[in-house]
């Protein structure tokens, strides 16, 4: 379990995070969001040991970032959004290398499963500067994984990647997730985070605007469905229709195109839709429009950064 | 005593950084690293060994084994800077060295793993040298072992403090390509110009100190011993000490002083040089 309390880093005046508070439990994927200067990598790098915060706590496990950190380094794993790797030596000698700074007994065999993890095993015997992209990055989420830790810091692991090499990075995430591991994804690629986070959390000028599970967030910015209508023909009779009726309201009509604001549930939905059609309202399509991610951070940031 | 045995089993024998040394054979040692201007340099030094231990061999017996170590302290100052001047510098310029920070370590596990990994480097670089020095040594004439042992010692002390010099620069310079600059700069400072001043010093007072912290002019004074023993008489080009030993001992001495005094400041240096970062001290927390 890992408690975020009221966590703050000042540079003299300058504020960089500003009492963030959140937690996470064993297998949450936590999709941090922000501009670059937000605050995301402050963040991580005071979880990762780094940085000693100015003020309040962050604990893994009841243990405590700043009075332990010893213990903390042994249950993190934390990626920079740099690799950082060693480049004259091989894959394995790679992990071998940081498996025996972490104490790893049973290296070889360790070394192999974080190999097979990150479908790295073909790459075993070859230089650290022949690999892609996209398989120096996996080869950094295996350093991190050698000493099977509790907690995982990924800051911005798909940047520079291409799509097959972020697909890939995905799955993996999410097969950590499932292993029971907290990690938490700092990126700005949103769309990829909605896919894989169970949870996020928006962050701008080192404020949390928003932390909560992915729905919970969205709706948070929309509390009413909005759902797009497209009808065959004159739109004015379904936008007298839909007008007319509890919990809707409408909005935009363009063409034959329009919008309206439905306030209930998804059974309700579908009895507005069957009274529409009874109507002989002619529904061409009729969709909810489920605000994502990028709604929500463009709705709530401004752009700032601190 | 409790201390020091707490201190010697948390920085060396149970010191994870020690899997430095490995790193470091790999990235020295080996041909079969990626790098081709380490393969090349390594080749050419294999190559000047083997025509250096052909000569030894050409001309066993005649030649003086002590003050051949002068050969490869001169060695050891010109490859050394180049061998270690990235070892933290380098890390900060590849950005590997936030690994290193996140990792349960502490700073100085960190260095003094970096140290003995680049020292038992050099040291078995030595004992190769040794091996044509050691023909030499058995077929020279009445050989004072003593002197030839206090040369190596003087040596072996020689290796560890340029080893710790060359560590703590590295620690507090950003670039690595700076670092070697330092070095560079340090060494030519301390083992040219500064002897050279120092020896004009020593002609006007006649006092000769200075030849207790100049390592080359100890192993030919030690040399020299050799060969007034050999030839009673002979005058050498360098005026008798007051005593070879004593001088050697003086300089092994300083050398290790020095070497333990540049190693904590490099380990100290470890708390404010890594690249705006301010690492979380481990005591200081725990004992607020």
């Amino acid at each position: 379990m890992l408690e975020v309390k009221n966590l703050r880093k000042t540079y003299g005046d300058f504020t960089a995070v500003q009492g963030i508070s959140f937690s996470l439990k064993p297998g949450d994927i936590f999709g941090f969001i922000g501009s670059n200067g937000a605050g995301k990598t402050t963040t991580i790098r005071m979880l990762a040991t780094l940085l000693e915060p100015t003020s309040g706590t962050a604990t893994l496990n009841g243990v405590d970032v700043v009075d332990q950190p010893m213990e903390i380094r042994r249950m993190i794993g934390y990626m920079p959004d740099f690799f950082g790797l060693y480049d004259d030596v091989k894959v394995w000698e790679y992990l071998d290398f940081f498996a025996s700074i972490y104490g790893v007994s049973q290296r070889d065999k360790v070394i192999d499963e974080v190999l097979e993890l990150t479908d790295l095993t073909i790459k075993k015997d070859a230089f650290v500067q022949s690999l892609s992209r996209g398989m120096q990055q996996r080869l950094c989420l295996a350093r991190c994984l050698v000493h099977d830790p509790k907690l995982l810091l990924l800051d911005e692991p798909a940047s520079g990647l291409d799509p097959r090499a972020r697909a890939e990075l995905k799955e993996l995430i999410a097969e950590l997730g499932r292993m029971g591991k907290i990690i938490i994804i700092s990126s700005h690629i949103l769309p990829e985070l909605s896919d894989f986070c169970n949870s996020v959390g928006i962050i701008e000028r080192g404020n949390l605007l928003a932390f909560g599970d992915v729905a919970s967030v969205v709706r948070s910015i929309r509390p009413t469905k909005q759902i797009n209508i497209e009808v065959l023909g004159d739109p004015d009779p379904a936008a007298r229709f839909f007008a007319s009726q509890t919990a809707t309201r409408l909005g935009e009509c363009s063409g034959n195109k329009l919008t309206i604001e439905f306030d209930g549930d998804e059974s309700e939905q579908v009895e507005l839709l069957k009274k529409a059609l009874a109507n002989e309202i002619k529904i061409l399509s009729f969709a909810e429009d489920t605000a994502n991610l990028e709604d929500v951070f463009m709705k709530l940031t401004t752009g700032a950064v601190s | 005593m409790n201390k020091a045995k707490q201190w010697w089993h948390h920085n060396v024998s149970h010191n994870p950084m020690l899997a430095e040394i490995d790193r470091f054979r790999r990235k020295f040692f080996s041909f079969r690293g990626p790098n081709v201007q380490a393969n090349g340099g390594l080749g050419l030094i294999v190559v000047l060994f083997l025509f250096y231990s052909i000569i030894c061999i050409y001309n066993r017996g005649d030649m003086e084994p002590t003050g051949q170590l002068t050969i490869f302290l001169g060695f050891a100052l010109f490859v050394i800077p180049f061998m270690l001047h990235g070892t933290i510098a380098g890390e900060r310029e590849r950005r590997s060295w936030d690994m290193l920070l996140v990792a349960p370590i502490s700073p100085s596990q960190i260095v003094v793993g970096k140290f003995i990994g680049a020292f038992l480097g050099l040291l078995v670089t030595f004992g190769l040298f040794m091996v044509p020095i050691f023909v030499l040594a058995l077929t020279y004439q009445n050989l004072k072992w003593g002197y030839l042992l206090l040369g190596i010692l003087v040596v072996i002390s020689q290796l560890l403090s340029l080893s710790a010099l060359c560590i703590l620069i590295s620690a507090r310079v950003k670039r690595p390509l700076m670092a070697l600059a330092v070095t560079i700069g340090v060494v030519l400072v301390c083992f040219l110009f500064a002897p050279a001043f120092l020896s004009m010093l020593d002609s006007f007072t006649g006092k000769f100190v200075s030849n207790a912290v100049y390592p080359f002019a100890v192993i030919l004074e030690l040399a020299n011993g050799q060969l007034r023993q050999i030839n009673p008489g002979t005058e050498s080009d360098y005026t008798p000490m007051v005593n070879p030993v004593l001088t050697s001992l003086t300089s092994i001495a300083l050398q290790l002083v020095l070497t333990a005094a540049l190693t904590a400041w490099a380990i100290k240096t470890l708390h404010f040089a890594d690249n705006e970062v301010r690492f979380i001290n481990n005591k200081k927390k725990k004992n607020a």
